[in-house]
This record gives structure tokens, C-alpha cells and sequence, in this order.
């Protein structure tokens, strides 16, 4: 299964996981920090592949799923690359 | 003549580096000059977030930054991110509206980047609750909402002047209402398209952002000084752009809202705009 981590940096510059979004029978489904999960089913996020960029949401699937790092790399929340298990 | 001289007059004797730098930049902070001078005590790389990997930097004597290295913008359209990042918070320290942590450029371990103050305890946007969800309570409070919509407006106003493509709830840090605009790699944009995190068209603009504002309009010298510290870090054209921009905005400023027809009068080409 497809799916992505989000780790939230701590104050001694450590990171943990907070949440995940995965591929579930075709759609992506997100667990963990309430608040980032929801904010992601209402706000979506951008494609930054498009120009200008477009939102995109859960039901965009691989696409949601692929464009997460570009949206959360500041540093302080973080989504990772596609992992698979 | 030397922007130093046009700022303050031809000086009579040869000022001492510390001195002459202090001028070149008469708002230069304490938190900057940590940021700048101190030593790496200890570093974590970020994992996540694609190819810019920030790094966690400690220094000694205490502070905390996050480093991006030059090095790591592999992408075309990432190539000089990291100045905009200090030149983000240069505009937002001459514009006095505090929104964009301390942030420098520097060397650490043979990497040149920006280092960007770290912010114990903050949250981006995309953990809080600025908005209730669909079928939801709102959790804050009356006053909690006002402080918000005020920081909210700053860092929208403060978007529009900076034309920033990638304002969203991963690059904006809210702790005890206050906000921070951090990630500002995609500001200084010239004509391509612009990306705010909220809308306030036609919204009266608070006076505490029309105070700032006037205060910067009016300060001629500090203008001339943004516009060589910005020089030092950006294209001529994102330079010409913002200023541009903020002639433009001046006139709203004066009217009191930015008409929601207004978004266009920003999105120029330098060379084409109207004089």
C-alpha cells in the first residue's frame, strides 16, 4: 500500500509522526493529528505541477498523495516521499 | 553615490566596519546578529518535505535556526530561494509588521543559506483550528477570532505586496495568535501567478496595517536602503516589481480597501507596466 508520512519537528529539533495518508481501496485516507486531517479534507492542497497551481484533494488520489512533500516542507511539518508496504 | 551616503550624508571620517554596517541596515536586530555570528553547537537534518531538506541548526550559548542550504535547490525554480527567504524578512522588518521570523544569510560548514529563527511550540495552519470545519463549532474565542483576522490581514496584505505564489496552511506558523510567515522562497514574483493563504478584497484595511504602511511610504530613506539590501539578494526586475507594487498599493491604502479587481494590478511585467 501506498502512503505518506507527516513528522512535526519538536523543540530539540527531533521529528515524529503525527499522521498519515494512504491509498485504501482507491482513495486516500488520512489518520492521526485531527486538526491536520481535517484541514486537509477542507482546505485540500496544491498541485504545484500545474501552472498556476490547482487545489487538489483526497479524492484526487496518487496525485494528493505525490504532491504533499511540495506542500509541507517547511520544516517545521514535513510530508515525505511515497513509501510502500 | 554610495546608498550609505544618499541615506545619511557624505560622512566626514571612514566609519568603522560594524559601524558602516549598522547604517547599510538600521534595522538590523540582535536576533539577527545571533543568527549571523554565533557557532553551530549541533545539527539535524529534516527528513521530509521534497528536495530542499532544511537542516535543524543549535547554536551555542542558546537559538535555534532552520538552515536551507543553497545546495539543496535542485529544482530550476527553486535556484535563489534562500535569498528570498531574507529578503522576505527584510521587506516585512522595513514594512514593521513582524511577521517573518529573524532571517540571514550565512555560512555553516562550507554551506551557504538562509538561517530563519526557529519558533519553539508554534503550529502551521494546517494543525490549528483558523477556520471550523463544515458542521463544526468554532473552538476560539471572540477575541481570539479578532486577533487573528488582524494578523490574518497583515500577512495577506503583506502577500499581495510580495507577490507570493505558495501561501498555504504548511508555511504559516500560529502560536498564542500570533502568525508567522515563514517559507517565503516563492515571493518576489513578477508576472506568472500569486497564491495568498486568505482573501480580504474589499475589506476595510485596519489602521494598525495603514499606519505601518504610511510610516514605510513615507520613510524615502528607508525605502532607498530596502531597495539596495533587496539588490544584493534579488533580480533588478523582482526589485523594480515590489517597489511597483508598492506605489500601487499606496493608492488603495488611500482609499481605504483593495477592490477585489485589484488582484490583475499587480501582476505585471516591469517593462510594460504603466508609469
Amino acid at each position: 500500500m501506498q502512503y505518506v508520512e507527516f513528522y512535526k519537528l519538536k523543540n530539540d529539533g527531533s521529528q515524529e509522526v503525527i499522521a498519515t495518508c494512504g491509498m485504501k481501496d482507491g482513495v486516500v485516507v488520512c489518520e492521526g493529528d485531527e486538526a491536520l486531517i481535517e484541514n486537509l479534507a477542507k482546505d485540500g492542497i496544491l498541485d504545484y505541477s500545474q501552472a498556476p497551481p490547482q487545489k487538489i484533494f483526497s479524492k484526487d488520489g496518487p496525485r494528493f498523495l505525490e504532491q504533499l512533500k511540495y506542500n509541507f516542507k517547511s520544516g517545521y511539518l514535513n510530508a515525505s516521499e511515497i513509501k510502500e508496504k | 553615490m554610495k546608498f550609505v551616503e544618499r541615506a545619511f550624508g557624505s560622512p566626514k571620517r571612514e566609519l568603522p566596519k560594524e559601524e558602516t554596517e549598522k547604517r547599510k541596515n538600521p534595522l538590523s536586530s540582535a536576533e539577527e546578529e545571533i543568527l549571523e555570528m554565533r557557532e553551530k553547537a549541533s545539527s539535524k537534518d529534516i527528513i521530509g518535505g521534497c528536495s530542499s531538506r532544511p537542516v535543524f541548526v543549535e547554536f551555542k550559548d542558546d537559538g535555534a535556526g532552520i538552515f536551507k542550504l543553497s545546495s539543496r535547490e535542485e529544482k530550476l525554480e527553486h535556484v535563489g530561494n534562500y535569498k528570498k527567504e531574507r529578503a522576505a524578512y527584510l521587506a516585512d522588518r522595513f514594512l514593521g509588521f513582524g511577521l517573518v521570523p529573524p532571517t540571514v544569510i550565512r555560512e555553516i560548514d562550507g554551506e551557504i543559506g538562509s538561517v530563519q529563527e526557529f519558533v519553539p511550540d508554534a503550529k502551521t495552519a494546517a494543525e490549528a483550528y483558523l477556520t471550523p470545519a463544515e458542521g463544526k463549532e468554532p473552538t476560539l474565542t471572540k477575541e481570539q477570532k479578532q486577533s487573528l483576522k488582524s494578523e490574518l490581514f497583515k500577512l495577506w496584505f503583506f502577500d499581495y505586496l510580495l507577490y507570493n505564489g505558495d501561501r498555504h496552511g504548511g508555511n504559516l506558523l500560529v502560536k498564542e495568535n500570533k502568525i508567522y510567515a515563514i517559507d517565503n522562497g516563492w515571493t518576489f514574483r513578477k508576472n506568472d501567478f500569486y497564491w495568498p493563504f486568505c482573501r480580504f478584497f474589499d475589506t476595510p484595511i485596519p489602521q494598525e496595517v495603514k499606519d505601518a504602511f504610511e510610516r514605510f511610504y513615507s520613510w524615502k530613506e528607508g525605502k532607498e536602503i530596502l531597495r539596495d539590501l533587496l539588490s544584493e539578494l534579488l533580480d533588478k526586475d523582482e526589485v523594480d516589481c515590489f517597489f511597483k507594487r508598492v506605489e500601487v498599493v499606496e493608492r488603495f491604502v488611500r482609499q481605504g480597501t483593495i477592490p477585489e479587481n485589484a488582484q490583475s494590478a499587480l501582476k505585471f511585467d516591469p517593462g510594460i507596466i504603466e508609469k
